[in-house]
C-alpha cells in the first residue's frame, strides 16, 4: 500500500519549495522530500540574491524575509601576488525591484519552507529518494528506501549533482570539464569591524567578484556580523588542488586577511556547480508526469560577472507549477518548456552562451590577471625614470603572450559577454 | 504500560566554534537531540512493540526546533509529545527541568516508566535521572546499557568500572539508558510523512503549577590546557637535548 498526492517534488530548494508553494495555491496535495536535515541544508551559495523574482511572487517579503545587507557596492578584482585591482561600482539607489540582497541561503529556504508550509504543503526531511516510478512511461511516484509515494505528476529538483536523473538515464554524468566547485568560508567579523573596513552602512551589503591567477575565480559578500568568503575553481584545470588549500590561499591574501582579522571561522563548506551554461540545459527537462526544474535542468546563468542561480530556480519553479496546473496526468509536460521559452530564461542562456568557453580559457584567469598586475605595478611603482604606458605594456606582456593574442583573446571576451 | 521519555534539544558539541578569546560562540552553534535522548526514544519504541506501551515525550522549551525534535521522535514510532512552554529554557538548570518533568509526569501520567538519556550532549551532568526519581519518588536505574521487561520486572544491566551490575526493579520507576544500550532507528519516509500529521501538545508552567527555584549559570568557559612551553635547541648538542627531555619527563613521574 502507498501513499497518494497529487504531486511529488524532490528537493527542498529553492526551486522545490517553489513549485511547491504556487502548486499548493492551486489546490494541489504536494509533499516535499528534502534528503538534508531541513530544506537548504544541502544548498551551498556565495551569498546574494535577486531581487525580482520574490517581489512578484511573495508580496511582503522585504519585511520578513532573512535578509542580512541590500548590495549597494559592487566590486570586481583581481588578486595579484600581494596586490589587489579593482573595479567598484556605488549603488545609492533605494529599493526598486532592481535590486539584490545577501542572504543566508539556508535561512531563505527556511523562510520559504514555512511559507510552504503555510499552505499545508507536506515537507518531509531527512529522505532519499532513490528512484522515480513509472508505469506504461508515464512517472508516477518515487521510492524511498522500502516506501513508495504515488503521484500524478512528479517533480525533480534534485539540484546541481543530479543522481537520480543520471539512474533513469533522462541526462548523461556530467563531464569534469563543466563542473566546478565552490568552497566557502563564513567569517564572523561583527557588523561595525564590517562597515568600517568595507566602507559600507549599516544596512549596505558588498558583493565582490574576484579573479586570481592562483585559483580561479572567487567572491565576497558581506552578511550582517559575518563575510562569507569562497573560491570557484574549475576541475579541468590545476586538477591537483584541493578545497581546502585554495580557500586558504585566499583567506592569506594580504588584502584579503586584512578584512577578515580578528574573525572566527563559523562554517565551511563546498558545493559542485555545473559551468557548462547553455549546452548542459537539458534539452527536454519534462516528460510524461515528470518534469525538471532548476539545477537539475541547467537553468545557471553565469555572465561571467555574475552567476545566478536561485532566482532561475524559483522562476522555473513557478512555470513548472503553470505547467502542471494545464497538463491532464499522463500527458507530457511540454508546455512547460514552452513557457521556459517565453519567460526570456532559455534566450538568456543562449545569449551567455559562450561564456564557459571564455571562461575555461585558462589565460583568462592566469596569464592576464597576471598581466594587469604587472602592467599596473610598472605604472604605480615610481622611481627616477618614468615609463609610457605602451613601454609598461611591453614590459608585462614580455615572455608572457603575444600582443596579437591578447588582442583577439579580448575580442572574443568582449563578444561574448 | 505506559512510558514516558523525555527529551533535550542541545547545543550540538560537535560544531561549537570559539572566539580567539576562548568565549564560545553558543547562539550560533546549531541544536540538536540528544544521542542517548535518542537510544531513550528507542527503548521506549521496543517496549511499544514488544510489550503494546503507549510512549509519550516530553521536551521543555517550546522553539521550532523543539517542534522538530517532538516529529523527530514521532517519527521513529512514539504515540504523543509534549512541549512545555517556558521562557529561557537555555539558562534553566536541571532541578527546574527535573520540577517540570516530575510536575508534567503527574498531570499526563501516571507512568510506569521514565526512561532518559543517562547525561545530556551538553553540560553531561547525568543529574537529571536522579531528580525526576527523587521529585517523585519512585527507584531509578541508571546508565544501563540494556533493558528488559520480564514478567512484571524491569531487568537493567549497567557496567560500571568495577564490574557489570544487573538490577531488578518493579514499576513504576526511572530509568537512564547510555548510547550503547542501542542504535535508534532510522525514520523511513511512511513515518516522517505520518509524524508530520501528528498533534504536538502544548502545556505552559503555570498549568503545572511549576514555581522555578533560581538556579543559575554563572559562565561557561573552553577549557584550556596549560602548555609548559620548553624548548631545548637540539641543533648544537643533540645527546644533550634528549637527556633533558628525559630527565624532565623522569621527573613529572
Amino acid at each position: 500500500m502507498s501513499e497518494k498526492y497529487d504531486v511529488v517534488v524532490v528537493g527542498g530548494g529553492p526551486a522545490g519549495l517553489s513549485v511547491a508553494y504556487f502548486l499548493a495555491d492551486k489546490g494541489y496535495t504536494v509533499v516535499v522530500l528534502e534528503r538534508g536535515l531541513e530544506p537548504g541544508s544541502k544548498n551551498v551559495f556565495g551569498g546574494r540574491v535577486y531581487s525580482y523574482p520574490l517581489d512578484k511572487y511573495f508580496p511582503g517579503w522585504r519585511r520578513d524575509a532573512p535578509i542580512e545587507r541590500w548590495v549597494r557596492r559592487e566590486m570586481l578584482s583581481i588578486l595579484c601576488r600581494e596586490n589587489m585591482a579593482s573595479i567598484g561600482y556605488q549603488l545609492s539607489r533605494k529599493p526598486d525591484g532592481h535590486d539584490s540582497f545577501t542572504v543566508f541561503l539556508s535561512r531563505l529556504l527556511k523562510w520559504m519552507a514555512s511559507k510552504v508550509e503555510e499552505k499545508n504543503v507536506l515537507l518531509a526531511s531527512n529522505v532519499r529518494v532513490d528512484e522515480m516510478l513509472f508505469r506504461d512511461g508515464v512517472a508516477c511516484g518515487v521510492r524511498a528506501g522500502e516506501d513508495k509515494i504515488e503521484a500524478e505528476y512528479v517533480v525533480i529538483a534534485e539540484g546541481a549533482n543530479t543522481l537520480l536523473l543520471e539512474k533513469h538515464g533522462l541526462r548523461g554524468r556530467p563531464s569534469p570539464r563543466d563542473i566546478a566547485v565552490g568552497v566557502k568560508e563564513v567569517v564572523r567579523v561583527g557588523r561595525e569591524k564590517i562597515n568600517e573596513r568595507f566602507g559600507l552602512g549599516d544596512e549596505e551589503g558588498l558583493a565582490q567578484f574576484l579573479i586570481s591567477p592562483v585559483f580561479g575565480g572567487g567572491f565576497i559578500y558581506t552578511m550582517k556580523e559575518y563575510v562569507s568568503v569562497g573560491v570557484v575553481y574549475r576541475l579541468s584545470f590545476n586538477n591537483h588542488v584541493e578545497g581546502k588549500d585554495v580557500i586558504e590561499e585566499l583567506r592569506m591574501h594580504p588584502e584579503i586577511s586584512k578584512l577578515l582579522e580578528g574573525g572566527v571561522p563559523v562554517e565551511y563548506s563546498a558545493h559542485i556547480i555545473r559551468e557548462g551554461g547553455y549546452k548542459d540545459l537539458m534539452s527536454k527537462p519534462y516528460g510524461k508526469g515528470y518534469v525538471v526544474v532548476g539545477d537539475a535542468a541547467g537553468l545557471i546563468l553565469n555572465t561571467g560577472f555574475t552567476v545566478r542561480g536561485v532566482d532561475l530556480a524559483i522562476e522555473s519553479g513557478r512555470l513548472a507549477a503553470e505547467a502542471i496546473t494545464k497538463t491532464s496526468p499522463g500527458e507530457e509536460l511540454s508546455i512547460y518548456m514552452d513557457l521556459l521559452r517565453r519567460s526570456g530564461i532559455i534566450d538568456a542562456l543562449k545569449k551567455f552562451k559562450n561564456v564557459p568557453k571564455i571562461l575555461s580559457n585558462q589565460r583568462i584567469y592566469v596569464e592576464y590577471p597576471d598581466l594587469i598586475c604587472k602592467l599596473l605595478d610598472n605604472i604605480y611603482s615610481v622611481d627616477e625614470f618614468p615609463e609610457t604606458l605602451n613601454e609598461s605594456l611591453k614590459k608585462a606582456v614580455k615572455g608572457k603572450t603575444s600582443i596579437i593574442r591578447l588582442l583577439l583573446d579580448l575580442l572574443m571576451t568582449v563578444r561574448s559577454l | 504500560m505506559r512510558v514516558l521519555t523525555p527529551i533535550k534539544l542541545t547545543v550540538d558539541i560537535s560544531q561549537l566554534k570559539y572566539e580567539s578569546s576562548g568565549e564560545p560562540l553558543i547562539d550560533i552553534a546549531p541544536r540538536k537531540m540528544g544521542d542517548s535522548d535518542k537510544c531513550a526514544i528507542e527503548e521506549a519504541v521496543r517496549l511499544k512493540e514488544k510489550h503494546n506501551a503507549h510512549t509519550v515525550v516530553v521536551t521543555v522549551g517550546s522553539t521550532p526546533d523543539h517542534e522538530r525534535m517532538v516529529r523527530d521522535a514521532y517519527a521513529m514510532g512514539i504515540d504523543e509529545g509534549y512541549i512545555i512552554e517556558v521562557d529561557g529554557h537555555e539558562n534553566l538548570q536541571a532541578v527546574n527541568v527535573g520540577e517540570i518533568i516530575a510536575s508534567m509526569a503527574e498531570k499526563t501520567g501516571p507512568y510506569d516508566l521514565i526512561i532518559l538519556g543517562a547525561g545530556s550532549l551538553d553540560t553531561h551532568s547525568y543529574t537529571l535521572g536522579p531528580i525526576v526519581a527523587s521529585r517523585i519518588g519512585i527507584p531509578i536505574i541508571a546508565s544501563v546499557d540494556s533493558l528488559n521487561y520480564v514478567e512484571g520486572y524491569i531487568e537493567a544491566k549497567s557496567v560500571m568500572e568495577d564490574g557489570t551490575y544487573i538490577y531488578r526493579s518493579k514499576p513504576p520507576l526511572v530509568v537512564t539508558v547510555t548510547t550503547e544500550a542501542n542504535e535508534p532507528r532510522i525514520p523511513t519516509l511512511k513515518t516522517i510523512l505520518k509524524s508530520k500529521k501528528m498533534e504536538v501538545k502544548r502545556l505552559s508552567i503555570e498549568q503545572l503549577g511549576v514555581r522555578l527555584e533560581k538556579v543559575g549559570l554563572v559562565e561557561v568557559k573552553k577549557y584550556i590546557i596549560q602548555r609548559k612551553n620548553i624548548v631545548w635547541d637540539a641543533s648544537e648538542d643533540f645527546e644533550k637535548a634528549v637527556d633533558n627531555l628525559v630527565n624532565l619527563l623522569v621527573g613529572e613521574v
